[in-house]
């Protein structure tokens, strides 16, 4: 029956609120062969259910005004439903009291001006602004800066805007304010494929409006907390710099209650979005490098951090095996935990890589990345973390791969061979070398002979 | 007592037919007051405004004033200017929505602006659970997360937020027309959400970002971002496969990666990511073929240089079905945040100015914003400015006003200005990026990008055939000040380089004057340069004005066989007399310098004019100019009218100008006129220009071909000082003595390479006995060797 089709369909997405869709909702689930008679009983009967419903619904409601408006709730008892609503209506007055000068352009909203500031602040940690198309000057700022990008008004009010931005988004910013009709247009056809005017819903015609991401300045950043080891952070000239996405349109005339000659300016929202830069909590993060490992074992990638930190260019080790960054003894160890990674076996392990002049230890963990779609190997990410300095005496070489049992290299499983000397772990200095070492020019014994 | 009951009964139905009728009179009048207090969106509802809406409206307000009152609390002064924040600005600016959830997901408020996006309004989504509008799965995930944030925390940490994906059903379908909420669509939105203590316990805080509704299908939308790749806000477009193989790039992504765009395709994107971010844009795509359209947070891109760019994406996959098999693929918008060098991607937010460190971005990489929505600039012939400038026998007459800002080009350094516009105030400042020393160098340093678009299109006014406008169009690319009132020196001056430098094209006209005369003349004289027509005192001065003489400028003796124009030269082999000879032909081209005559009405290019009658075998200087005036390309006078000759014409640094302008001849002499014999100029010195970057422009098939072995003496007569062969390969390519000395000093130094053109030894390589005749019946000047520059000397 059709009614059976309607009822699934809503019970299965929606709710209790079938009856203010107006859709009918019957709980009539039988499959009657004769439908002929029984259609209007059910239809009066599903009648009689959605305007119970609807009872039940308004009282629902009525109730629920009752605990909430406070004339309501001191009373002893619960007061008849005319009560209630009139109750209630005086509240809602009372809520926009103070606000609601002129009854006759009285405009009921939820929230007043302010608290839309600060929900616009809270939710988007965002803030308005205006800035004159012509000449750049900002005319208006929200006092909501603060909190965002700790500046204070003053500091961009009057201002033109190509000081408060980095100087490399100057030109986005200048086509964005005075670009041509057509360069416009062409923004919004990446999002339509064609300009098209909106329906009655829209309030502005699509070709006002601006979008674009930029940097803006930032204060002191110690009190904002919510940025936080966060980056990026931008720098230029000493001054830090942040992105932010802008949101608005040009308006012809600046808004109602701003001070300002009359040309078109842009209306605009500016939010810094906090939960789209990643975090970096961990302070050695800086004593890191990646390295990207091809399947044969061979390093495609290698961090620029990797000259640095190990002294090494990346020039110098691209097409390399990757275990030749290790000791030579470490190499088998490295080896092996690279091919049971293959294998889909975690891999985190400490090692000893060697810089340009010496050795220092480190802790490898890698993971291997797959295709999303094809679920294809694609590489392997191998993430080094130096060690820091103090942890260097205590440094155990350890693996979580399967170890071979080999006396040739030393502190494979069970050795501790502690760093720098040759103890009786099985390090021994005189071990043989693995030919990758040689293609080293520097020997990288002479540390450890000892 | 039937009756009475009935009465009774009556009665009572009667007074409570009124009470009824009273009190609902009464609850439509409350109903009324509420609807006037309730804020309720009129327009565009889905579901039915009735009184049931109105009280869950109603109480909504109360509940998110009484739970959640102090989430709207803020210590935000109070600024007079409330006039600002209002829905309306809010629904216009905000490129999405916010949804302020209470813990049991009913939604205490959305702003307005939802009904842009979702074609929901404000009063269908309040009150009512979240879980209703939210797509099955994407609520549970939902419910997962915001359960990890709604765990207790510390009081003065902030929450962070989680950045998540969610499908909400829309009722306007991409094409702009409305559905039933039962056949409501699926829309991706990426939301913001973080949470907030309440007093009644938790309520979360949801920005949602997405595209306004009814903005195309996604197909449309694929191709237009593949078209419209052209984009001022910094994005660029990539499209690949669904396992993020690339099949399209856009052109800008070549300038942050500075890797050719054909060696991108078919690799892997995920090679492009930094490696250390791989885990953030490994989760994004999982969500992208899961959910069909995601933005993704901020992360790192390998650029060139070894910096690193720093972007957000937005990805959708796009299902198409052609020619009746289903395909998907992948469309990525890569917005680029900004870019950075490896040690300072690292650098976080709390420690911001490590110490000592002053960062820089490298400016070459900086220059895609550049590039980024501008047209491609061909400022081919910056390169030959500094003739103007650096040499400048011209006189700057005025300062010129800043043509470039008033013409909207806004982007063009001081530097260059100075180049352009000769406003020298010193030598060019010091530029770490270009060598200022090489043209070159100033010409293609990357500040100077300069959008000549505009000039593109602007002809001069000039009708005529095509070539000749061309050759103008192409004078006009530098030729700034056209458009603006310059003063006519400036004007000529451009004109002057062009037209030399383009001389050797079929079309282009010669030159009307030798402006770098002016320096040489007597001062007397220099007033008469104010037309491009040289004065005929001038040429007048040269005691040999009667013998008809060639004019060269100085690059002819350089240029003889490095320009030709083989349709010409082709033409004339055949129709011209077997005195002729092409080679000479070629040669004679070169010299294109000869002002137009223009008295005769017609205008005739370089040396060939009407020589027939003068074509005196006892005159060998004419060997080279004999191009008879059937080859010659008549220009309408029309078109090159005097004054616009001398406009374009002017100033090239050339032997002669020898047309006279018929309105400033003063003493009658018109000597090239009416196709009487050239005039040389004899007392011209030479002129030295920077002949390494004064290549005139001729195409490689223009250029004369001497790859075969030439005789010897022929070969001598390449052996320019400046001459390179068209075909580096040819045996004329030995290194050749580059004697800048003046030709006239030259021609003293004894025989020279030069010398041997016009000397007895000279054999046509085609039967000439005309030639021969030439070559033996040289005219011998009073003790000095007959050269082609003789007026120079």
């Amino acid at each position: 029956m059709a009614q059976d089709v309607f009822m699934d369909s809503w019970q299965s997405n929606f709710g209790m609120e079938e009856e203010d869709m107006g859709m009918p909702s019957g709980k009539y689930a039988r499959m009657e062969d004769d439908m002929g008679e029984n259609k209007e009983r059910f239809a009066r009967e599903n009648h009689s259910e959605i305007e119970r419903r609807r009872r039940n619904k308004m009282t629902h409601y009525i109730n629920e005004l009752a605990e909430m408006v406070p004339q309501c709730a001191s009373l002893g008892r619960k007061p008849d439903k005319l009560t209630i609503l009139r109750m209630a209506v005086s509240h809602m007055k009372g809520i926009r009291g103070h606000s609601a000068q002129d009854e006759t352009s009285y405009k009921p909203s939820f929230l007043t001006d302010q608290e839309l500031k600060h929900l616009i602040l809270e939710a988007a940690n965002g803030f308005l602004f205006v800035v004159c198309c012509q000449t750049g000057k900002v005319l208006y700022v929200a006092d909501s800066i603060t909190p965002v990008l700790n500046l204070k008004q003053e500091d961009w009010l009057q201002r033109n805007l190509n000081e408060l931005i980095h100087p490399d988004d100057q030109d986005k910013i200048r086509d964005q304010l005075c670009g041509s009709e057509v360069s416009v247009n062409k923004v919004l056809d990446l999002k339509s494929g064609s300009v098209k005017r909106e329906g009655a819903s829209t309030r502005v015609h699509m070709s006002c409006r601006r979008g674009f991401i930029c940097r803006m300045r930032v204060g002191a950043l110690e009190p904002l907390h919510r940025l936080r080891n966060r980056r990026p952070l931008f720098q230029h000239a000493g001054q830090n710099y942040v992105v932010m996405h802008c949101t608005g349109y040009i308006k012809n005339a600046p808004p109602q209650g701003i001070n300002a000659p009359a040309s078109s300016c842009l209306v605009a929202i500016a939010r810094l979005q906090v939960a789209s830069m990643p975090v970096c909590a961990d302070p050695t993060s800086t004593n890191q490098f990646s390295v990207r490992v091809s399947e044969d074992g061979k390093m495609t990638f290698i961090d620029s951090r990797v000259s640095d930190l190990i002294g090494l260019s990346s020039d110098q080790l691209i097409g390399r095996y990757w275990w030749s960054l290790a000791h030579p003894a470490d190499e088998k160890t490295l080896q092996d935990a690279f091919f049971a990674l293959l294998s889909d076996q975690p891999m985190r392990i400490n090692i000893r890589v060697r810089t340009n002049t010496d050795y220092i230890p480190c802790t490898v963990s890698a993971y291997k990345f797959m295709n999303p779609y094809s679920e294809q190997f694609e590489y392997v990410v191998a993430t080094h973390q130096i060690a820091p300095q103090e942890d260097v005496n205590n440094w155990v070489t350890e693996s979580t791969a399967p170890q071979p049992q080999t006396g040739g290299f030393g502190e494979i499983g069970a050795g501790n061979a502690d760093y720098g000397q040759s103890s009786s772990g099985g390090w021994r200095p005189d071990a043989q070398v693995p030919p990758s070492a040689q293609q080293w020019q520097w020997d990288p014994m002479n540390v450890y002979n000892q | 007592m039937e009756d009475n009951r009935k009465r009774n009964m009556e009665r009572r139905r009667e007074t409570s037919r009124y009470a009824a009728r009273d009190r609902r009179f009464k609850e439509g009048e409350i109903f009324d007051d509420l609807k006037k207090v309730v804020p309720i969106v009129e327009e565009g509802t889905v579901t039915h405004l009735d009184r049931i809406a109105l009280l869950r409206v109603a109480a909504t307000i109360c509940r998110l004033r009484k739970t959640a009152g102090n989430v709207l609390e803020n210590n935000l002064d109070n600024e007079f200017t409330n006039e600002v924040w209002n829905e309306e600005t809010i629904a216009e600016c905000l490129d999405g929505f916010i949804l302020i959830v209470d813990s049991d997901t009913s939604i205490l408020y959305v702003t307005e602006s939802v009904a842009l996006y979702l074609g929901l309004t404000q009063t269908d989504l309040t009150g009512r659970s979240l879980r209703e509008f939210l797509h099955h799965d994407d609520y549970h995930e939902f419910e997962a997360q915001t359960k990890l944030l709604h765990k207790p925390r510390e009081e003065d940490q902030d929450s962070i937020g989680i950045d998540m994906v969610l499908r909400m059903k829309t009722v306007i379908s991409p094409r702009g027309r409305c559905l039933n909420l039962k056949s409501a669509l699926y829309k991706s939105v990426s939301f913001l959400v973080h949470s907030k203590v309440s007093t009644g316990g938790h309520v979360s805080f949801m920005q949602g970002i997405t595209i306004p509704a009814g903005q195309g299908t996604t197909n449309a939308n694929a191709s237009a971002m593949t078209k419209y790749t052209e984009s001022p806000m910094g994005a660029f477009t990539t499209r690949h496969t669904c396992d993020m193989r690339i099949t399209f790039v856009s052109d800008k992504f070549n300038y942050i990666l500075k890797s050719e765009l054909k060696t991108l395709m078919g690799t892997s994107f995920y090679d492009l990511v930094h490696p250390a971010d791989m885990t953030i844009v490994s989760k994004s795509m999982k969500e992208l073929f899961a959910k069909g359209h995601i933005r993704t947070p901020y992360y790192r891109l390998i650029a060139a240089n070894n910096t690193l760019a720093w972007i957000q994406t937005e990805a959708t996959t796009i299902t198409h079905t052609t020619k009746g098999q289903k395909g998907q693929y992948v469309i990525c918008v890569h917005y680029v945040l900004g870019i950075q060098g490896a040690e300072e991607s690292l650098v976080v937010c709390t420690d911001a100015m490590p110490a000592g460190m002053q960062v820089d971005i490298k400016k070459e990489i900086d220059d895609t914003r550049d590039y980024i929505g501008r047209q491609p600039e061909i400022v081919e012939c910056v390169d030959f400015t500094p003739l103007i400038e650096s040499e400048d026998p011209f006189e700057i007459e005025e300062v010129v006003q800043d043509p470039i800002k008033d013409m909207g080009i806004y982007s063009v350094t001081d530097e260059y200005e100075q180049r352009i516009y000769g406003k020298v105030t010193g030598p060019p400042p010091e530029d770490e990026d270009s060598d200022c020393e090489s043209i070159e160098d100033a010409g293609l340093a990357p500040e100077f990008d300069v959008d000549l678009a505009p000039f593109y299109q602007e002809k001069m006014e000039v009708d005529g055939d095509e070539d000749g406008g061309e050759v103008l169009l192409l004078m006009n690319r530098l030729h700034l000040p056209l458009r603006c009132p310059l003063p006519r020196a400036r004007k000529n001056s451009y004109d002057d380089v062009l037209q030399w430098l383009f001389r050797d094209q079929p079309s282009s006209p010669p030159p009307a004057r030798y402006r770098s005369a002016d320096r040489f003349r007597s001062p007397a004289e220099a007033s008469c340069f104010d037309t491009a027509l040289a004065s005929p005192q001038f040429m007048g001065s040269s005691p040999r004005a009667s013998r008809p003489k060639t004019s060269y400028g100085r690059r002819a003796q350089s240029t003889g066989s490095r320009t030709t124009t083989t349709t010409s030269s082709g033409n004339t082999s055949a129709t011209h007399s077997a005195n002729y000879s092409p080679l000479a032909a070629g040669i004679s081209q070169c010299g294109l310098n000869s002002p137009p005559s223009v008295q005769s009405g017609q205008v005739v290019y370089g040396d060939s004019r009407p020589l027939v009658g003068r074509c005196d075998p006892s005159d060998s200087s004419r060997r080279f100019s004999a191009v008879p005036p059937s080859d010659t390309v008549d220009v309408p006078s029309a078109r090159c009218g005097v004054r616009e000759v001398s406009d374009v014409f002017a100033a090239m640094p050339f032997a002669d100008s020898l047309v006279a302008d018929p309105e400033t001849t003063d003493n009658g002499i018109s000597p090239t006129l009416d196709g009487r014999e050239p005039i040389i100029c004899d007392d011209l010195q030479w002129e030295e220009p920077d002949l390494s970057c004064l290549a005139p422009f001729v195409d490689t098939c223009d250029m004369l071909q001497i790859d075969e072995g030439l005789p010897p003496e022929l070969q001598a007569l390449y052996d320019l000082p400046d001459f390179t062969p068209a075909v580096p390969s040819a045996p004329a390519a030995r290194p050749v003595h580059l004697d800048r000395s003046p030709p006239a000093k030259r021609m003293h130094h004894g025989p020279s390479d030069m010398d041997f053109m016009y000397s007895n030894q000279y054999q046509p390589f085609q039967q000439d006995a005309y030639w021969q005749q030439q070559a033996n019946q040289q005219p011998q000047q009073t003790g000095r060797p007959y050269s082609p520059f003789s007026m120079l000397s």
